[in-house]
């Protein structure tokens, strides 16, 4: 039994904990889709916050070099008039920032008549620090017409140039700063450069690393890399030239949105990973700063929150479902008991005491129904046995009363040895127990006396009226000549106290042995058959006498008929013509004669056994309706 | 069985339908309560759709008759089929009873 219970808990905890699944899962949804929302707003605006302060520090870098560019003009203008100590001066500038790895000024060509057509003073450092100084300009080294010195020229002012790998100076990623000097009449008469290794620039951006696996760069205005964290990215200059390199639509699409000169985020796939790039443009360079950050990074610091939460939300549930369990099992601990009591009580051990429930609640209502319950079980009980008692009593009564009543019936066939012509036989079956109908015979002198009856209804009632009438009968005939005169003492006795309204219907008749004779009064009872031997039974005419017990006073009439040698009298009760089945379908007369012309030339028994047989078969599964009573008789003149 | 009871000033008309037999004959006795109550007066007893009466059937009609004899009522009975008029017949019932059609 216990399985019930712990299924009852486990239904329960299934339910709940399903509906508390659904409710966790709603709620965790809506906090992780705003958690990461917010997790993404807060990382644009950090890694934008610290982006901006990386691009200022690297401004204020490239302003100073700019500064000392622009300081070494006036060094210049100063001394245009010693053209030999321009290179003193470009040294002093060279020498004087750490970041500057060389520097150059060039001049209009033969600016300076006593130098020739070109001049050019070039100082670099090289890695390990020394200096180098070098005169420049020649027909292989024709400067005038290189970008570095005509597009400030043209532009009038200080241009940087894309970056570029300084193949004699160790072999590093370069800029360089070149500013155009101008004369009264603003036309440029030369052009002052310093080298920027983009070595220090590149350290400053690597730093600017927001996130684990995170990485920085700076592209100039044609894309090309300023710097990368990757060496080898830089060799492939451009970022155009690195998306067509790796065939990477993505990276194209990424280098097309930087280079819009825009501060923004954008949120792309890159290589297979989702990558968050912040980027912001370096508007005085042209360049533009990116940061770019892998999603997964940025969001793993809420997947661990996340995690946290589902493992506490899974040693709820498991609580949940201990208690759950706990409860209900603890709950209903006295339905188990209760059910072991039911047993009990089932196999008859009433006095069963039930198990004690202390709660006030449908376990205690429970407790009190199944209390009750027992003690209408064992009042019925105690019932059942006085009345099965009782009932059997009385079946014993009406047992003993069958056996009375039957013995009023004449049951020794045949009764009259020594008069072999006449042929007698009756059969009497009672409904119930007991029941109303008779038939009786005697011989007095040379007559027969017999009559048949029915009591109307059936059961006890019937069987007291029987009994009297019988007795009656048996008295009174014996003191009467005609059944007539019979019938009417008959109909006053028991009309005399009939408060019930009982009536009889009788038939009865005075054969004369000798002559055959028959002197008959019918008292509202079926007409006989007469069959005579020949066969072609038909209906004594009889006349519509009142039953007896009915009116008191009534006269009744004789008549007679003449049974010639072989005709037998076939008296019955409604038993026989009203017998139904199961459809409520009667015999019927015509049936009856029917058989009875069938069973032509049999004995009186065997046309009395047919019959009932006929109605057993007739009857079939039907319950019988009524008493059944037969009684032919035959007169054989010798 | 069903026994439908209808008043109509001083004619109180029983109307029986189905089997009169033994264990119907006493929730006739029952519902004829009314009938026997107002036997002072002129009692009607339609069976037209009565199939069949038993002899405990017959007690009734009798028990009726007898209270109307006693309260000085009168009691008709109307709309026997054959079956039930061969059995009246049989039993004499026929001439205890006023049977019309």
């Amino acid at each position: 039994m216990r399985k019930i219970f712990l299924s009852l808990a486990s239904k329960l905890s299934f339910y709940i904990l399903t509906l508390t699944i659904v409710i966790f899962g709603c709620i965790a949804l809506v906090f992780h889709t705003y958690s990461t929302q917010r997790e993404e707003q807060q990382a644009v605006r950090y890694t934008t916050l610290l982006m901006e302060n990386m691009l200022q520090k690297i401004d204020r870098e490239l302003a100073r070099v700019e500064n000392l560019v622009a300081l070494t003009e006036g060094a210049v203008v100063r001394r245009l008039a010693e053209p030999d100590s321009m290179m003193a001066v470009v040294r002093r500038m060279v020498c004087q920032d750490s970041t500057v790895m060389g520097g150059c000024v060039a001049f209009e060509p033969g600016y300076f008549p006593r130098k020739g057509h070109y001049f050019m003073e070039y100082v670099s450092l090289d890695s390990t620090g020394t200096v180098h100084e070098q005169h420049l300009g020649s027909e292989t080294y024709d400067y005038h017409k290189m970008s570095w010195y005509t597009l400030p020229r043209y532009k009038k002012q200080g241009v940087w140039s894309e970056p570029y790998f300084d193949e004699g100076g160790g072999n590093v990623l370069m800029i360089t700063y070149s500013l155009p000097l101008l004369d009264e009449e603003g036309k440029a008469f030369a052009v002052l450069t310093a080298d920027v290794s983009l070595d220090e620039l590149t350290a400053e951006v690597n730093q600017l690393r927001p996130y684990r696996d995170s990485y920085s760069f700076i592209l100039s205005r044609t894309g090309n890399y300023l710097t990368h964290p990757d060496k080898r990215v830089l060799l492939h200059k451009s970022i155009f030239d690195r998306a067509a390199d790796l065939g990477s639509e993505e990276l194209a699409v990424i280098g097309h949105e930087l280079l819009k000169d825009e501060q923004g985020t954008m949120r792309i796939e890159l290589q297979g990973c989702d990558v968050l790039i912040c980027y912001a443009p370096m508007p005085r360079y042209g360049w533009t700063g990116a940061c770019v950050c892998p999603y997964e990074t940025i969001m793993s610091e809420l997947g661990f929150t996340a995690l946290s939460i589902v493992l506490i939300l899974l040693s709820g549930l498991v609580l949940l479902l201990v208690c759950i369990r706990y409860l209900v099992v603890m709950g209903t601990r006295p339905l188990a008991d209760l059910t072991q009591a039911a047993y009990h009580i089932a196999k008859g051990n009433f006095t069963t005491v039930l198990p004690e429930v202390d709660t006030k609640d449908e376990m205690k209502q429970l407790h009190d129904a199944f209390a009750f319950m027992q003690t209408s079980l064992q009042n019925y009980i105690s019932e059942l046995t006085e009345t099965t008692r009782s009932k059997e009593r009385i079946e014993s009564e009406l047992h003993i009363a069958r056996n009375i009543q039957m013995s009023l019936i004449p049951k020794i066939f045949s009764p009259f040895p020594d008069r072999e012509d006449l042929e007698l036989y009756g059969f009497l079956q009672p409904a119930k127990e007991v029941g109303g109908d008779f038939y009786d015979f005697f011989i007095r002198g040379q007559q027969l006396f017999f009559a048949i009856g029915d009591v109307s209804g059936k059961g006890i009632p019937a069987s007291l009226v029987m009994a009297i009438t019988r007795t009656l009968f048996r008295i009174m005939a014996n003191n009467c000549e005609s059944p007539a005169q019979v019938a009417t003492l008959l109909n006053h006795a028991i009309s005399e106290r009939n408060d019930e309204n009982m009536f009889i219907t009788m038939y009865m008749g005075v054969l004369d042995l000798e002559t055959g004779r028959l002197v008959y009064c019918n008292a509202g009872h079926n007409p006989p058959l007469l069959i005579p031997q020949a066969g072609g039974c038909r209906f004594q005419s009889v006349k519509p006498n009142l039953p007896i017990g009915i009116l008191d006073g009534f006269p009744f009439q004789d008549q007679t008929e003449d049974l010639s040698d072989g005709t037998a009298l076939f008296m019955y009760t409604d038993g026989l013509t009203e017998a139904e089945n199961v459809g409520h379908e009667q015999l019927g007369e015509g049936q009856v004669m029917a058989r009875v012309d069938a069973a032509q030339g049999v004995s009186v028994k065997e046309l009395v056994e047919c019959l009932s047989q006929c109605v057993t078969d007739f009857a079939g599964e039907a319950e019988q309706s009524d008493d059944l009573t037969l009684f032919c008789l035959r007169l054989n003149k010798k | 069985m069903t026994l439908t009871i209808q008043n109509e000033g001083n004619v109180w008309t029983g109307i029986v339908a189905g089997r009169l037999d033994t264990v119907n004959a006493v929730v006739f006795e029952k519902e004829m309560k009314p009938l026997v109550e107002n036997a002072d007066k002129e009692i009607v007893l339609d069976c037209k759709e009565l199939e069949y009466i038993s002899s405990s059937g017959l007690r009734q009609l009798l028990t009726l008759r007898k209270a109307v004899d006693a309260k000085g009522g009168k009691m008709v009975i109307l709309h026997i089929n054959d079956e039930l008029r061969n059995i009246f017949t049989i039993t004499g019932f026929f001439a205890l009873f006023d049977i019309r059609n």
